[in-house]
């Protein structure tokens, strides 16, 4: 009597669940609570079917907290800010598509554990929008030893080489451009102006790596060397000191400092540079999360007294939120003016003021975008291992960022487009002449 | 507070225990985990540059540093792990976990082709053991894996202090423990010690303050607690015996003084003497009983003033003690008195111990001169004596066979006179009387003789018992009427109407009334023989005076009159018969009962003999020969019943008299014990009816004016009552109200003043209505058996006879007995026998058995039959009539009217 009564009512419970989804995932934040409904269907299948009814489930391990928490929450935002409205149109195929978060603090055992859980446990459809090379690095064996499971990811706030490289490119499909191509894009344009001896600043795994190598790779093209290398341990907060590396770096008397990092560390970099009296040209590539670094910056050259933004360089892999001519653009303000998503509240710690309008959320924004096409474009039939194949049709497709966005057997990434910014009284514009660098 | 000193000792101990195990362990623990770690790190780090080498050959030709990257991060979590980092064939790092940068002398290392392992310091940093790899043989490059041994220092250093830590907790545990452990020993310890060090100084006295102090100790269960508890016991123990030594030290003292001066002034003479006769010591008793002052017989031979004679005996006796074989029996010698005379000392002796303070023998002596004298002339008299007693226990032992024959010869010539006249046969009568007459001659002078022999040999007894004088007077004339009328005498009685009782042997005194009155009734023809009997008040006493008519005495003849085997004249032996010894007895017998004899006589005026005995002849004789005297009043009478009178029978029908007047019940007492009834009395209506329930009465002799519950009442809650309705009750009173009272139920009605001869006519009825029931004649001799028989059935009663005991119990098993007649002497089952089987039954309890026994029955045996048996009669001693009369008697008494219940 009571297995048949606790089953009843578990029924009962399960089907508000899906109504209260059902009524309320257009309004607010709610990617709250969605995996139970998903997930329940699922349980009945351990194989690569997707689930056949409810919501279907991004999964995404990212920092919500510590240092690079920007990164992970404004990403989400961004995120949320299209799928609500999708979810508001009635879904794909009458399937609300809803993100599963989980915060890793930008570390790779977390990230492994969340993957496992989101795989195991949430049933997700697919992973969506990892953010770290060191936590994307550590996943991506795992998507290998699942492979008939065909968990895919889609779409990692990362440009790092692995991911884009045999044996794991197959399980991920990138949206963005690569740090290598970021890396090289800084240093062709660097030495370009003549500034040839570059130093690099970096973080002490396999991000860091991942642009120093880039670094490298594009100055032995010239036959280069890189002038000097100074490290930082990941989760370094902007309260400490980077004086050391700094000392290390301007001991090689660079022409410039490509910085690879998370905003935190190089905020303090910069500051502890421009304090030193260095005001050697400081490049940041999109990963360091560009809104978050400015943010730093302003704040800190307030308490200072001082203008820590200058002689900035930012590389990023969408194009400008400020660039209102594209589509994308429009849509993506609107919605986030809108809609402003916010994280579920246990995943934050309560006092992050988020950015408006940014690069990642923009981004975010952009991969949801993608995520949701190749999803309808599945036709209704929501079988995971048909994800790649359906990605890998994509060719041409114009995502409203005037740049198309094209996939293929061989092509797991989608954009190539590197944009380089500087931060101009407080904004991050386009860089339309180099020549202000030239040495 | 004072450490205790073992504590201090047992704490330096500690301490320095402490301090070994601490440098000791710590050394040895530093190496151990310094060596330990070491190798482990060496181990840990060449496994994980292997493991990194083996998996990133492919990257390190592909070039992918990232990937690399993020293979070596993993490692640096592992603990101990300072760096690694990976060099590529071109001698460039590739990837490394250097934060801020690499160091110089990493760069340094990697230059050449590096160590296995290396030892190398970074400024700044510390040591580092750098462990190398080779990826591809070192063609694609180098893992360097790092160590930091400022790790591992920091690990002893933690784990040393940990333990430092770990054993100052236990030392700290070790001092407190120990510290418990020795206050706890140590303090009482040194109490025990203090006490026991006091103790010998003697200054404590135990009992005193140790006890108090160490009374917790001893209460602990450890050896502490045992130590101080046999301490305490041994203090206890020294005491008492110091105490008891002084104690018997002053004993001995004053023992000493004791027995000295008992040996000084004793009137036995103690004498030291060594093995061959030498006097050492001697008391001065010695002077007084023998005239030799002692200082002078000290030193001398104490053969020297003993009797030749015995000298050698003395000699002997001392070497016997000497060597321990002598028994204790006394010895007697003589000794001789510087007065010449020979005194017969009396002698013991033995060996002193060889550390006394005179050691040889010692002897005690007393003089036994008197004594020995005495014993020479009892040993006489006893010679003498026994020569008597033989004589006298011949004459007892003949007794039974002398007198059985006897009463046969008797009772058969009596019987046959009587069939003879019945058959008309009268010329056999003179001869036969003749026969009889000279029968009883026999069986008296037997019987005196017997007697006479009992008194002389000591064995007479006495058994005194309480009876009613006047009752002893009708008995006795009844049985000499028929010997006073035979010399055409007469017979006057005089008595005062209430004699009372008295207490004395009834047998010995009615054998002296029959012996005076028998001599009376023979000395005298045609003329009037008087019993006088009186109380004297002053003295309390009974006095019988029997006067005659008879022929009187010579003053001569009346000296010889109380010496046995002599009559007054030889000749009127010769014409009256009689053996002379009749008086004799019948004036021991008196003097036994504390009386006496006398007589007066005139010749030719008669004579009177007066007889003085004390009302109560307890007291010994005053001529000094003890009677052996039985109490026969030793039954004890329930004491809730007032003792109406004395002359109550002890056994008899039980009459309950129920009157408010105490003079009834006296009188009533009296009459009705003559009657042979046993009376108990009640004062009121509801005692008598209570005592009536739990008595049980064979008759009950109800008073009708009564204060409280009448008779009337009485009488008719009695005749309520089931269990006492049956009790015949008998009105007494002034009031003539016949109808009323047979009405309710009274049986019979009389009225005061109390008719005697109508009371006990009365009361006969009621005896009389017992049906007939067999005489059971037990005795083993068919003679006299067969006689009895003839003159019990000649009297209409019926008989059943036994010739043993257990044929007897058999007749009493057939049909209950009105009266048993047994006699005692019977083989197979006697009759003591007989009546202890008899009476085991409760229901032949209540028959009545007379012994008639030729045996003479001693007080003993008496005794034995007393509560057994209502009468034991005397074969011979009664004539046929009497012992008739006494069946009758018996049989009156105990015929008792029987209730319907009981049939």
């Amino acid at each position: 009597v009571e297995s048949v009564t606790r089953r009843r009512l578990l029924a009962v419970l399960a089907s508000a669940a899906c109504a209260i989804v059902a009524c309320e995932s257009p309004r607010g934040p709610v990617a709250t609570n969605p995996p139970r409904p998903t997930a329940a269907p699922a349980g009945t299948s351990t194989g690569p079917v997707a689930p056949s009814s409810g919501a279907i489930v991004l999964g995404m391990s990212a920092a919500f907290r510590g240092p690079s928490r920007g990164l992970g929450i404004e990403l989400y935002r961004g995120s949320m800010a299209y799928l609500e409205d999708v979810g508001r149109a009635g879904g794909v195929d009458g399937r609300q598509i809803t993100i599963k978060p989980y915060d890793d603090g930008y570390e790779p055992t977390p990230a492994v554990r969340n993957t496992i859980r989101l795989v195991e446990h949430d049933r997700a459809f697919a992973l969506f929008n990892y953010v770290g090379t060191p936590t994307v690095t550590r996943v991506l064996p795992l998507l290998k030893q699942h492979r008939e499971r065909h968990v895919y990811l889609l779409f990692p706030f990362t440009g790092a080489q692995p991911h884009r490289e045999p044996p794991y490119a197959e399980y991920v499909l990138n949206l963005r451009a690569s740090y290598r191509q970021e890396t090289q894009g800084l240093v062709e344009r660097l030495a370009s102006v003549g500034r040839r001896r570059i130093g690099v600043f970096y973080q002490a795994d396999a991000y860091g790596r991942s642009g120093w190598d880039g670094v490298r790779r594009a100055l032995r093209a010239y036959g280069l060397e890189m002038s000097a290398e100074a490290t930082y341990r990941r989760g370094t907060s902007y309260s400490e000191s980077m004086r050391e590396q700094v000392e290390i770096l301007r001991a090689a008397a660079p022409d410039a400092i490509i910085s690879i990092g998370a905003y935190e560390a190089c905020a303090a970099f910069i500051r502890d540079a421009r304090d030193a009296g260095w005001g050697v040209p400081i490049a940041n590539v999109s990963f360091v999360g560009s809104e978050s670094l400015l943010a730093l910056l302003m704040e800190m050259g307030e308490n200072a007294g001082r203008d820590y933004t200058t002689n900035l360089i930012n590389s990023q892999v969408v194009p400008s939120y400020d660039d209102t001519s594209l589509p994308a653009v429009r849509e993506y303000r609107e919605a986030i003016d809108r809609l402003n998503p916010m994280p579920p509240a246990d995943l934050v710690d309560g006092d992050y003021e988020s950015q408006r309008y940014s690069f990642v959320s923009f981004e975010g924004f952009l991969n949801a975008k993608l995520a949701v096409e190749v999803i309808r474009r599945m036709g209704g039939q929501f079988d995971r291992a048909r994800l790649r194949e359906v990605a890998e049709s994509i060719r041409g497709l114009d995502i409203g960022i005037g740049a198309p966005v094209s996939f293929g057997g061989d092509r797991h990434q989608g954009l190539d487009i590197v944009y380089y910014t500087t931060v101009d009284q407080g904004r991050f514009v386009p860089i339309v002449d180099w020549g202000r660098w030239a040495q | 507070m004072r450490l205790p000193k073992l504590f201090q000792t047992m704490l330096i101990g500690i301490i320095v225990l402490f301090a070994m195990i601490a440098v000791s362990s710590s050394v040895l623990y530093a190496l151990t985990v310094r060596q330990q770690l070491s190798e482990e790190y060496v181990r840990n780090s060449r496994a994980i540059a292997g493991s990194i080498a083996d998996s990133s050959v492919e990257i390190l030709l592909n070039r992918d540093a990232s990937t690399l990257q993020s293979m070596i991060d993993q490692f640096t979590e592992i603990r101990g792990i300072s760096y690694v980092f990976v060099v590529d064939g071109d001698g460039d790092v590739v990837a490394h976990t250097f934060v801020p940068g690499i160091p110089p002398e990493i760069r340094e290392l990697v230059r050449d082709e590096p160590a296995p392992m290396a030892t190398l310091q970074i400024a700044g940093h510390g040591e580092f053991t750098d462990v190398s790899f080779p990826v591809l043989a070192g063609e694609a490059g180098y893992v360097h894996v790092g160590t930091d041994r400022g790790v591992i220092a920091a690990q002893i250093r933690s784990a040393i202090i940990a333990q430092a830590l770990l054993l100052a907790v236990l030392f700290a545990i070790g001092v407190v423990a120990s510290y418990w452990l020795v206050s706890r020993i140590a303090g009482p310890l040194s109490h025990v010690s203090r006490y026991a060090m006091e103790l010998a100084a003697g200054g404590v006295a135990a009992g005193e303050a140790g006890p108090s102090e160490l009374g917790t100790i001893t209460r602990r269960k450890d050896e502490v607690g045992q130590l101080a508890n046999a301490f305490q016991h041994m203090a206890a123990e020294v005491q008492a015996r110091e105490r008891g030594l002084k104690e018997a030290e002053e004993r001995l003292r004053r023992s000493e003084a004791h027995y000295r001066s008992l040996i000084e002034n004793s009137s036995d003479v103690v004498t030291i003497v060594g093995p061959d006769g030498t006097i050492h010591y001697v008391s001065p008793a010695v002077e007084r009983t023998l005239g030799h002052p002692a200082e002078r017989r000290e030193g001398r031979g104490i053969t020297e003033l003993l009797h030749p004679e015995d000298a050698p005996a003395m000699l002997n006796w001392l070497a016997a003690i000497d060597r321990g074989t002598a028994d204790r029996a006394p010895r007697e010698f003589r000794v001789r008195r510087p007065d010449g005379e020979w005194r017969w000392l009396e002698a013991t002796g033995s060996r002193l111990p060889d550390d006394a303070v005179i050691p040889g023998i010692v002897i005690n002596s007393r003089d036994v001169t008197e004594r020995k004298q005495a014993e020479e002339m009892r040993t006489a008299k006893e010679a003498a004596e026994a020569a008597n007693q033989a004589k006298s226990s011949f004459l007892a032992n003949m007794s039974h066979e002398l007198r059985t024959p006897l009463n046969a010869i008797i009772g058969y010539s009596e019987m046959l006179q009587e069939e003879a006249e019945d058959a008309g046969q009268e010329d056999l009568v003179p001869d036969l009387q003749k026969i009889n007459s000279a029968g009883k001659h026999l069986l008296g002078l037997i019987n005196s003789v017997l007697d006479f022999s009992k008194i002389e040999s000591g064995k007479m007894e006495l058994y005194f018992e309480t009876f009613d004088v006047s009752t002893l007077i009708d008995d006795v004339v009844a049985v000499i009427e028929p010997l006073v009328d035979k010399n055409a005498n007469t017979l006057e009685v005089v008595r005062p109407p209430a004699l009372g009782a008295m207490r004395a042997d009834l047998t010995k005194v009615r054998q002296t009334l029959f012996n005076l009155l028998s001599n009376a009734s023979k000395f005298t023809e045609h003329g009037t023989i008087t019993l006088e009997v009186k109380r004297e008040r002053s003295e309390d006493r009974i006095v019988f005076a029997v006067s005659d008519s008879g022929i009187g005495m010579t003053p001569e003849q009346m000296s010889r009159l109380f010496q046995e085997f002599s009559q007054a004249d030889v000749s009127t032996t010769r014409k009256y018969g009689g053996t002379g010894l009749g008086l004799a007895i019948s004036k021991r017998f008196c003097e036994m009962m504390g009386g006496d004899i006398g007589v007066e006589s005139e010749p030719g005026r008669g004579s009177t003999f007066t007889v003085r005995l004390p009302a109560d002849a307890e007291a010994p004789s005053p001529d000094g020969i003890a009677p052996i005297v039985t109490d026969g009043a030793a039954e004890p009478r329930p004491p809730e019943q007032q003792p109406v009178a004395d002359q109550q029978p002890a056994t008899g029908p039980l009459l309950l008299v129920i009157d408010d007047d105490p003079t009834v019940h006296d009188l009533l007492g009296r009459l009705l014990g003559r009657e042979g009834f046993r009376v108990e009395s009640a004062m009121d209506g509801p005692r008598g009816i209570r005592m009536a329930r739990e008595r049980r009465p064979e008759g009950i002799l109800l008073d009708v004016m009564m204060p409280g519950t009448d008779g009337w009442a009485v009488l008719s809650e009695l005749k309520s009552d089931p269990a006492v309705a049956d009790i015949p009750v008998i009105m007494l009173t002034f009031v003539e109200d016949r109808e009323l009272g047979y009405a309710l139920g009274a049986a019979e009605y009389l009225t005061k003043p109390i008719d005697r001869d109508r009371l006990a006519a009365v009361l006969r009825k009621f005896r009389e209505r017992a049906a007939p029931a067999p005489i059971l004649l037990v005795e083993d001799d068919a003679a006299t058996r067969d006689m009895l028989r003839r003159a019990l059935e000649r009297e209409g009663w019926a008989v059943v006879e036994a010739e043993n005991g257990r044929v007897a119990l058999e007749r009493v098993a057939e049909a209950i007995p009105a009266l048993i007649l047994l006699d005692l002497m019977m083989p197979e089952m006697d009759g003591f026998q007989f009546l202890d089987a008899l009476r085991a039954d409760e229901r032949r309890r209540s028959i009545p058995v007379a012994v008639i026994t030729a045996k003479d029955v001693t007080v003993g045996e008496r005794e034995r039959l007393a509560d057994q048996v209502e009468r034991i009669l005397q074969k011979g001693a009664y004539a046929r009539e009497e012992l008739l009369a006494e069946i009758r008697r018996l049989l009156a008494e105990h015929a008792r009217p029987r209730s319907p219940a009981q049939v």
